[in-house]
């Protein structure tokens, strides 16, 4: 019995024409890119920019941002191409440089200007930027941001509250703030503890957030662990072996580092 | 002994393989299953070199997957094999040139190899600048330079 021909309509393009990829096949090299080759490869050419519109990164991996002293730009660091160097963003802003980061969420990050009264929300990959009202604001606070409507929730350690389109900042609890030891921002719900309870506000009002992910490894730098400062060590939980990567910058040393997922407003 | 599929390239060239190695082309496996494989699988734009390196790949990955089974036994504390002897073999598979590359791309696509298409989509970008993309693959910048202007713009921070 005689097989069916195997063939596609047309024969594949005779010059290997990559600028004039098959649409569906051009989907399904941007969906396998991570975040750096999605964004390069978009501005490759204009019918890679219009393929690349259809699809969204492969963008499971966090970056590391590293905030150089009295510098008004970050350097990030991606694990996924680890020999490759750190890439340097914008100007941030002149008052970037007396900033600190205090929670990030996605691309956006929650910066306070020292001495903390001034807080605001700072997309570092496209410098948009929201100002908020003053607030005694602390290391312990939750960001959280939808990338579309930019419906934003900021909660500090006592409990306050501050969201878009409000006017000052609220107070969840008189009785407990002050007293929670922890909080955590999931799903829509903050879950706080004091020394006896746990206690759960739902904030599920607010658009869907996106999934977490996880990773068996534990990438930290030497300031985390008051070790020389400007080295990213990574301890894998499969082999319990610590590894220093290349040394990427000599010459800065870092005041802080944060985790970050970059992605832009289509994202 | 195990059936055996024939393949015949573009050029007219027959290739045989074991149904193991056939069955990891998704497109194949139907076929097989419509049994309608006898007498050979004409394919008729995927040539000699190409599906050399195809064979190549499914035979490879049918005996890693053999191996990984045998060993079942040497899974890590989270059930994933170490597949790293696989991938460094990955790895070298690819190195090839650029028409090959995107033979193999098309050809991973259509006869639906996943393992394969995700490997040839990924090399083709990794850690490449614009400029070196654009030189590898012949492809001309048709911007305009306000417009690629704009689109840089936005993701400075990928061409430092």
């Amino acid at each position: 019995m005689a097989s069916l021909p195997l063939a596609l309509a047309q024969s594949p393009p005779p010059l290997h024409c990559w600028s004039e990829l098959p649409l569906d096949l051009m989907q399904l090299i941007f969906e396998r890119l991570g975040f750096t080759d999605f964004e390069r490869a978009k501005s490759v050419c204009s019918s890679w920019l219009s393929g690349s519109r259809q699809s969204k990164p492969n963008n499971k991996i966090p970056w590391m941002i590293l905030l150089p002293k009295k510098k008004n730009y970050f350097l990030l660091f991606n694990p996924e191409d680890r020999e490759e160097k750190l890439y340097k963003t914008q100007h941030l802003g002149d008052d970037f440089a007396h900033s600190v980061c205090f929670a990030t969420c996605r691309s956006w990050l929650l910066m306070a200007i020292l001495p903390v009264e001034r807080l605001y929300i700072l997309n570092l990959l496209t410098l948009e930027r929201i100002n908020l009202p003053i607030s005694c604001g602390s290391y312990n606070t939750i960001l959280w941001i939808d990338e579309r409507s930019k419906d934003y929730l900021v909660i500090g350690e006592d409990l306050a509250y501050f969201k878009k389109g409000d006017n000052s900042w609220k107070k969840i609890s008189e009785q407990l703030s002050g007293s929670l030891k922890g909080m955590v921002f999931k799903d829509h719900k903050l879950y706080g503890i004091t020394k006896e309870e746990l206690w759960i506000f739902d904030f599920s009002v607010l658009a869907k957030d996106q999934e977490g992910i996880t990773n068996n490894s534990i990438y930290f730098t030497a300031h985390e662990m008051d070790w020389f400062d400007n080295d990213i060590f990574v301890f894998n939980l499969d082999t319990n072996k610590v590894e220093q990567l290349p040394q990427l910058v000599s010459s800065i040393s870092f005041s802080e580092a944060h985790w970050f997922l970059p992605s832009f407003r289509n994202g | 002994m195990s059936k055996k599929i024939i393949f015949e390239s573009s050029e007219g060239e027959s290739f045989e393989v074991d149904e193991a190695v056939a069955l990891e082309c998704q497109t194949i496996k139907n076929m097989i299953e419509d049994d309608c494989t006898d007498g050979g699988i004409p394919l008729a734009n995927v040539n000699s070199a190409t599906l050399t390196k195809v064979i190549d790949y499914c035979k490879k990955h049918v005996e890693a997957a053999a191996a990984a089974e045998a060993n079942a036994g040497d899974k890590d504390i989270y059930g994933a094999n170490k597949d790293i002897e696989l991938k460094t073999w990955d790895e070298e598979f690819v190195k090839v040139d650029q028409p090959l590359l995107f033979d193999l791309m098309l050809a991973a696509n259509f006869l639906i190899i996943p393992g394969l298409l995700d490997l040839t989509c990924k090399t083709m970008m990794r850690g490449k600048t614009v400029l070196q993309i654009r030189e590898i693959f012949h492809i001309k910048k048709d911007y305009t330079d306000a417009e690629e202007a704009e689109v840089r713009k936005e993701n400075a921070w990928a061409f430092e």
